[in-house]
């Protein structure tokens, strides 16, 4: 904006004052510098002189802190480094995806704890898309109890803070009956104060089974193509052999016994079987979910309402359907300007899953400020923390840099 | 060979007639117009059924309006008293009892001074000095010294920190966020990495990470003997992310500007920083005010998070005051109180920024 360079002579100052005039004429013109001219009087000159100016006092800050850093540290006596992290953690942690024991070292707690966040984020992710993309359909929808009913929910949602979220849900889930009294659907799957019980997908056998349902995936997956062409005379969709991949996968997984399902069994204080979902773990990713959720149905409204009027009226003028409309000419338009938006949300929710702390579910944030209370090397933890919540974010820049340079090869941005 | 050739001039048509309903059969067309409509309908009024009459019973009906913890037990309904008795402690958290008039001004003068940035008319310079003012006042009041009896930072709590943290965060983060802005777009690459790199990881990490490395990191940056209190420690925390998240809301507004107002001032001899302030920027911000907003209403809510670091703003106060053990039980209340109060501040701004965009675009 300001790259307005003075182009003749690189002088960027014209001579303020005509050259003065005096009986015996013009003046003659100053001697040319043997160096050109000074150098903070050219353009060129003086940006090289800002930029070593501000390297300097960047230099100097950074060595002021670090000075003052190193002083407080020798007189704590601290001293950086990760060997921290072989030390034994011995603290028991409720829930946990991969083994865990006290015994374990504290690296290995920081690792499990990353793991629940991930979990945590993976699900909400996936229930925030759908009830966004539910949602925000719903919204462009021209019945006003529609338009009431889901508009209550995504003001409510967006405008209050997600703490109280999560608080709200927490309290709730541990006011439900207790497990003798919990409410259930079909008695396969409970809710009660101990959070959600499900049946759980046990693995048995000596893993032939599942070799064997991996063969035929693959087996399936690979004569698919031709088999299809032959019957109907056209390729199949990737999607297509996927799924029916997928399915023949699970359909002789269980027909071998590879996995089995073990329902919960009410006891009188606990389940026995079945899988146990914490309240916390609930409560985080329901609030999660609803919370992201409505931010993404306003997304998805935004880029269905950003197509162009004049793009439904030739749909329509070709026949096309109400829903042809919206699978073939509206939606993807839409989701073109919404992708970038959504990753952002994605983002954030793998970073509001730090709100676990206050509801004491062991996640990523929990892990390392306990990690950093207990062995007080704040400093590598620190760094820790702030390299583990970058990845993700860095990883979906250069994803969407990606996907912005191949919109715009392929003509459409 | 027969041929079709209009040798009459066909007789202009009228306008398509505008298919004009009554109120009530517009509606009824909108609701039961179609049967995938008709479905979407049911399927609402159920909703509403099994949500709406129980909530209502919860909130009003079967609710206790005036009474004791016991009487509460008893009813099906909401505890008010709870919200009634607590009140004070809700906005005032620890503010010591004699002083809490210092309080209740540095609230009214907050919600005044956001009310009155809110009207574009007195946008300009005289706001700007206004607010500056303000908050110097809000930090005299709350704080103590200079002919008031001090109170400690960790005494403040409550309502006026929530305020006092989401609504200065603006103005001060503001000439920070315009630095980096203007170090973003820099010619000078080391100022353009440096901005980068400092918007990036501010955005990128949780505002709750910050909040706790800016509490336990800070002390380890400073000389021997000195400390700083813990809402100072947040303050800074909360506005160097509000100055990178201000930095991108500018970043889009300096985009709009086209680039031949600044070449037209150079050619007119104007100096830099006088296209910057006279030109440039009130462009920018006024571009920029309904992503301004935004960041507001994000920090009103985020303030929250202070929990974390063990400071306790009016959501932690209500925490803090369904442990009382004669009012255990009651704490969802206080969420809902706390909801009411965050969503009625949170939506009067949505719908405030909403306005300015709208009125931006018809610009």
């Amino acid at each position: 904006m300001l790259d307005v360079s003075w182009r003749k002579g690189d002088l960027d100052e014209a001579p303020s004052t005509p050259p003065a005039t005096t009986a015996a004429g013009l003046l003659p013109p100053p001697p040319p510098s043997l160096l050109g001219p000074a150098l903070w009087r050219t353009r060129r000159g003086r940006a090289v002189l800002w930029q070593v100016f501000g390297a300097v006092v960047l230099f100097v800050v950074l060595l002021v802190f670090t000075r003052i850093m190193y002083g407080n540290l020798v007189r704590q006596n601290l001293n950086l480094g990760l060997d921290f992290l072989n030390r034994e953690a011995g603290i028991d942690i409720a829930e946990s995806i991969i083994p865990y024991a006290p015994e374990d070292s504290l690296g290995w707690m920081i690792l499990v704890g990353a793991a629940n966040t991930l979990r945590v984020a993976i699900i909400a992710c996936i229930l925030s898309t759908v009830i966004g993309v539910v949602v925000g359909v719903m919204r462009v929808s021209e019945n006003p109890l529609l338009k009431l009913v889901t508009g209550a929910y995504v003001n409510l949602a967006r405008n209050t803070p997600q703490l109280l979220q999560i608080l709200f849900w927490y309290t709730l889930l541990l006011q439900l009956p207790v497990v003798r009294n919990a409410l259930s659907l079909g008695d396969t799957i409970f809710l009660s104060q101990r959070g959600l019980q499900v049946p759980a997908l046990e693995f048995s056998g000596d893993g032939t089974g599942l070799a064997a349902a991996g063969a035929a995936a693959t087996a399936l997956f690979l004569i698919l193509a031709p088999l299809w062409r032959t019957v109907f005379g056209r390729s199949p969709h990737l999607v297509t052999r996927l799924v029916l991949a997928l399915i023949a996968f699970i359909a002789v997984a269980i027909a071998a016994g590879a996995f089995s399902l073990s329902p919960p069994v009410r006891g009188t204080f606990n389940f026995t079987g079945g899988m146990t979902l914490t309240p916390e773990f609930v409560a985080l990713t329901v609030a999660q979910s609803l919370y992201a959720g409505a931010f993404i149905a306003e997304l998805v409204r935004g880029g269905i309402e950003g197509v162009h009027q004049g793009q439904r009226e030739a749909a329509g003028s070709l026949g096309l359907s109400n829903l042809q409309m919206l699978r073939l000419v509206v939606v993807p338009q839409a989701l073109l300007a919404i992708v970038p938006s959504v990753t952002t949300q994605y983002i954030s929710v793998i970073k509001n899953s730090s709100l676990a702390i206050a509801i004491g579910f062991p996640d990523f944030f929990w892990a390392l400020s306990t990690t950093i209370n207990f062995s007080g090397h704040s400093i590598e933890g620190v760094a820790i923390m702030v390299g583990g919540y970058l990845l993700p974010t860095l990883l979906a820049a250069t994803l969407m840099n990606r996907f912005n340079k191949k919109l715009v090869e392929r003509g459409q941005r | 060979m027969t041929t079709f050739i209009q040798t009459q001039p066909i007789p202009a048509q009228p306008n398509p007639k505008k298919e004009e309903l009554s109120l009530p059969r517009r509606y009824g067309k909108m609701l039961l117009g179609t049967p995938t409509n008709v479905f979407i309908t049911v399927g609402c009024v159920v909703i509403l059924w099994l949500v709406v009459p129980p909530l209502f019973r919860w909130l009003f009906s079967e609710a206790v309006w005036a009474g004791t913890p016991e009487e509460c037990r008893q009813a099906a309904g909401a505890c008010w008293p709870f919200i009634q008795e607590k009140f004070r402690f809700f906005i005032y958290g620890m503010y010591p009892l004699d002083e809490r008039w210092r309080a209740t001004l540095a609230i009214v003068i907050l919600f005044g001074i956001t009310g009155i940035a809110m009207v574009p008319r007195f946008w300009g310079k005289g706001l700007v000095l206004t607010w500056l003012a303000a908050i110097v006042g809000v930090f005299w009041l709350l704080l103590g010294g200079f002919g008031l009896p001090p109170v400690r930072t960790e005494m403040i709590g409550g309502l006026p920190l929530t305020l006092l943290l989401s609504l200065t965060v603006l103005p001060l983060g503001f000439p920070v966020g315009l630095l980096l802005a203007l170090g973003r777009r820099s010619e000078f690459r080391l100022f353009r990495w440096i901005s980068i790199a400092i918007i990036e990881a501010f955005r990128g990490s949780p505002l709750v990470a910050t909040l706790f490395i800016a509490s336990v990191m800070l002390p380890f940056f400073l000389p021997e003997g000195m400390t700083l209190p813990k809402l100072m420690r947040a303050l800074a925390a909360f506005l160097i992310v509000a100055a990178a998240y201000i930095a991108e809301a500018l970043r889009g507004g300096f985009q709009v500007v086209p680039e031949g107002q600044a070449e037209a001032a150079f050619s007119i001899g104007m100096k830099r920083w006088q296209i910057l302030f006279l030109i440039t920027l009130p462009q920018v911000i006024r571009h920029s005010i309904p992503g301004l907003v935004t960041i507001v209403v994000l920090f009103f809510k985020d303030t929250s998070l202070i929990i974390v670091i063990g400071m306790s703003d009016f959501l932690a106060a209500i925490q803090l005051a369904s442990r009382d053990p004669a009012w255990i039980g009651f704490t969802v209340e206080g969420y809902v109180f706390a909801a009411a109060f965050y969503f009625t501040f949170c939506y009067v701004l949505s719908l405030y920024a909403l306005r300015l965009e709208r009125r931006r675009q018809n610009h």
